[in-house]
């Protein structure tokens, strides 16, 4: 069923650039639609050593909007981005080491997070650290008609009931991190949650195509 | 992490290659590298880029009580922000030297400079007046970030809009930008802060580069000692509205002269650049054409990640001009390095024979051999 | 996803030959390989290689150096603390190098290194789990041409570069030294030390490693003839 339906879809227009800072270890700058984020990851690095972790290397997440004073969703975003690189970075290869990955949002037309956690996933792609697997992030909105709808543009998400966001691993397409705004049944949950993890492949076919349209260079 | 300490042979060589009339990229001494200004979707947001330097710079604005002692007019506040996306070495969320210093040069540019007319942000007089915030935000640090800043803080103030107001007795309506066309910020004169580096006592380089700052605040030797960074404030008028002067005493007042008759020339290219940009984003606009950074993006960059331009660079590389420029040859400045050893013609150090995935887990102890016909020293 | 050797692989992959080559022999696997439980799966971003008959690792783009024993690294000394020097290697902490291992040095003659003084040296000792440590000599006590190197220019640049101009099939520095002479050391961590008898020679050789890395051999090859006519002054 979930086959047919993804049969001919497409996600929002994806473009990227690797290496976009070049004093960061690694940058990535990712559009999703019109949705713009800005990535860059600096690591393994010398840190404190009350923050120093002897197991494993200290994440940093900073997230930074585009203007105004910080707020608390943004803490909320760091929070996330967080533990999910904190499973896809093979972290006990670096320990005592600290990784900074400082995100800069420049457009939020919807899907912000999602988007900023596929960025988050190039520019360590980029950067050379060490992961276990790579993570893409698949957000999905419940229309009021009770309709699926995968990867939603911004006038779509503003009129849904519900939104839910979900990251998958690229290994067993195991779900890494998953949040939702407003209410919505188990059997809705649980069908989003196959169709995201359907539309994840696609997500993953682009990391593909963009590590291989600079293959040639590294070699 | 501390920042890298720059080698007594950088030092050594970029010192010696500027007295002799030619820097690292090669640019000559007034040359500035590329400018480019991105304008993002909303008012007031732009990403401005010089060389390899990138700045983000947003414009956001709020409804809020004037300051007692100004009750009629609004508040311009600049707000800088370098993270560890700038360059390893910064913390987050901490305010350094170089933020406090970056801060205080953009308020005395284009605040004390007056060239906001701040009157026109008044709403009701002592209850509500427009505040005027710019988020300068460090993208990457290659060197002179204050004209990168401004740049970027210049460009978003000229492009910012703020929504329209109407009063109807004591209630402020503010409008939507559907409703009513947003009002552009009024600009008196566009200033500009341009950065000299100061080597010698005589030499004024435009545009340092990130290793060419570094050099010329640190002394190299007894009677190389007025290295600094000079800042210049000029306006299209070529008015100066801000000198500031970092780094050792100037001996001369001749190149403060100079710096501000060559910051005006570079000035007015800047301020035009700007001012181009901005009317041909407005065109674009009005064609209801959709601005967005995503534009910035571009296949080819992705495609290699070709850095556009190379920070060690002859001067005539990759020129497709055939410029007929007569280079001085240096032979005569570094006899003096070269006669220890007279290095063989073929003389290469290739120590690593193969490449370092394999050697790295072959797990040997053995070191491996070093031909001994390879010499360095 | 199941890759073969030469396919561009994404970390969480895993092949299935080198599963096949280990059940016969003994396998070697390289960066961006790590052997869990079952599979030996990849960790960077690039391109699954394989050197006959069982070496296996992925080639991928690094900035930051992590150290590894063996290697050559140009350091820059940070600091003097007692008997050792400092020296950042642009690892995640600094290298230590003792004032002993160098040629010739004993407890009373000591080298002579200063602060900022560029360093060619050999890693002895790295793990994940120590701090690295330096050597200027090798087994027998020789210099070799390790050791400080004065004058010339640094200047950093991705791993990547560094592996593909010290690889043998790579022309650049073959083509480059039949044009004019110069010195170069190449550490593996990033940075390369050039030095040539005038200044514009120097920046001349910096052009060209930098301009090589994203060109391919053949391009090299025109791009270095390119910069010796420039440098002899017949086109500008």
């Amino acid at each position: 069923m979930v086959e047919e339906d993804l049969k001919d879809f497409k996600l929002k227009p994806m473009k990227c650039e690797l290496n976009f800072l070049n004093k960061s270890d690694g940058s990535a700058i990712l559009a999703q639609g019109e949705t713009v984020v800005l990535v860059s990851v600096n690591g393994p690095l010398d840190i404190k050593s009350t923050s120093q972790n002897m197991e494993k290397a200290t994440l940093e997440v900073i997230f930074s909007s585009k203007g105004g004073k910080p707020t608390v969703s943004d803490r909320f975003k760091e929070n996330v981005i967080r533990q999910t690189c904190e499973t896809a970075i093979f972290g006990c290869l670096y320990p005592r080491t600290g990784i900074t990955i400082t995100i800069q949002e420049l457009e939020d037309y919807g899907g912000l997070l999602p988007t900023t956690i596929n960025c988050t996933c190039l520019a360590l792609l980029n950067s050379g650290l060490a992961m276990r697997h790579v993570v893409a992030a698949v957000g999905c909105a419940l229309d009021e008609a009770g309709n699926l709808i995968i990867d939603p543009t911004n006038d779509q998400i503003q009129t849904a009931t519900a939104t839910m966001y979900f990251v998958f691993d690229s290994r067993e397409k195991n779900l890494v991190t998953g949040f939702s705004t407003g209410t919505f049944g188990e059997g809705v949950y649980d069908e989003a949650l196959e169709r995201c993890r359907a539309a994840s492949d696609l997500v993953f076919n682009f990391y593909r195509d963009i590590v291989a349209s600079y293959c040639n260079v590294i070699g | 992490m501390k920042e890298t300490i720059v080698s007594n042979s950088e030092k050594a060589f970029v010192q010696k290659l500027i007295t002799s009339g030619h820097r690292l990229d090669g640019r000559t001494y007034k040359e500035t590298r590329n400018h480019q200004i991105s304008f993002g979707s909303d008012y007031g947001s732009c990403i401005a880029s010089l060389g390899e330097t990138k700045v983000m710079a947003q414009v956001s604005c709020e409804v809020v009580q004037p300051k007692q002692i100004r009750p009629n007019e609004g508040i311009l506040y600049i707000n800088v922000e370098v993270g560890p996306m700038a360059a390893p070495q910064f913390e987050a969320n901490r305010q350094s030297d170089l933020t406090v210093y970056l801060n205080r040069l953009l308020e005395k540019c284009y605040k004390d400079s007056k060239c906001i007319d701040l009157e026109s942000l008044c709403i009701v007089v002592e209850e509500k007046v427009w505040s005027i915030r710019v988020d300068v935000k460090i993208l990457n640090h290659d060197g002179n970030l204050i004209e990168c800043a401004s740049i970027a803080t210049l460009a978003s103030l000229a492009h910012f809009k703020r929504p329209d107001v109407t009063r109807a007795g004591d209630k402020v309506i503010i409008h939507t930008m559907t409703e009513k066309d947003p009002i552009p910020t009024v600009l008196y004169h566009y200033p500009v802060c341009l950065t000299f580096a100061i080597f010698g006592s005589d030499i004024l380089i435009s545009d340092p580069s990130y290793i060419e700052e570094a050099v010329c605040m640190s002394v190299v030797d007894e009677d190389n000692v007025g290295g600094g960074l000079l800042v210049v404030g000029i306006n299209q008028y070529k008015e100066p509205c801000l000198l500031d002067l970092t780094g050792a005493a100037i001996h001369s007042v001749n190149i403060v002269h100079k710096a501000i008759l060559s910051a005006s020339e570079r000035g007015k290219l800047i301020i035009d650049i700007v001012k181009k940009s901005i009317i041909s984003d407005d065109t674009l606009r009005q064609k209801r054409a959709r601005i967005n950074y995503k534009d910035i993006i571009t296949n080819e960059h992705r495609q290699s990640l070709i850095r556009k331009e190379l920070s060690i660079r002859l001067k005539n590389f990759n020129t497709n001009e055939l410029k007929q420029e007569s280079e001085e040859e240096m032979d005569q400045d570094d006899d003096d390095d070269v006669k220890i050893i007279e290095p063989s013609k073929y003389d290469i150090v290739a120590t690593l024979p193969k490449t370092a995935e394999i050697n790295a887990k072959t797990g040997k102890s053995a070191w491996i051999e070093i031909s001994s016909d390879s010499e360095v020293e | 996803m199941k890759v073969k050797v030469g396919d561009v692989v994404l970390p969480g992959d895993y092949c299935d030959e080198i599963a096949s080559v280990g059940a016969k022999s003994k396998v070697l696997i390289g960066p961006g390989l790590k052997k869990e439980i079952d599979h030996v799966f990849v960790t960077k971003a690039g391109v699954l290689k394989k050197r006959n008959p069982s070496t296996f690792w992925v080639d991928s783009y690094q900035k930051r150096y992590i150290p590894c024993r063996g290697e050559n690294a140009i350091g820059i000394v940070h600091q003097k603390a007692g008997d050792i020097y400092r020296v950042d290697i642009g690892g995640s902490c600094t290298a230590s190098l003792s004032y002993l291992s160098f040629e010739g040095a004993t407890k009373k003659n000591r080298p002579e290194v200063q602060i900022g003084d560029v360093i060619y040296a050999k890693i002895l000792v790295a793990s994940k789990d120590m701090e690295p440590e330096l050597v200027c000599v090798d087994s027998h006590g020789k210099k070799g041409c390790l050791g400080v190197l004065s004058d010339g220019f640094v200047f950093k640049c991705s791993l990547n570069l560094i592996r593909k101009i010290l690889s043998p099939s790579c022309p650049l520095l073959d083509s480059l030294k039949n044009e004019w002479p110069f010195e170069l050391a190449a550490g593996m961590n990033g940075r390369i030390w050039i030095k040539a008898n005038t200044l514009r020679e120097t920046i001349a050789v910096g052009n060209a490693i930098l301009g090589a890395e994203y060109l391919s051999d053949d391009e090299i090859k025109t791009m270095c003839n390119n910069i010796a006519s420039i440098l002899t002054g017949h086109i500008s």
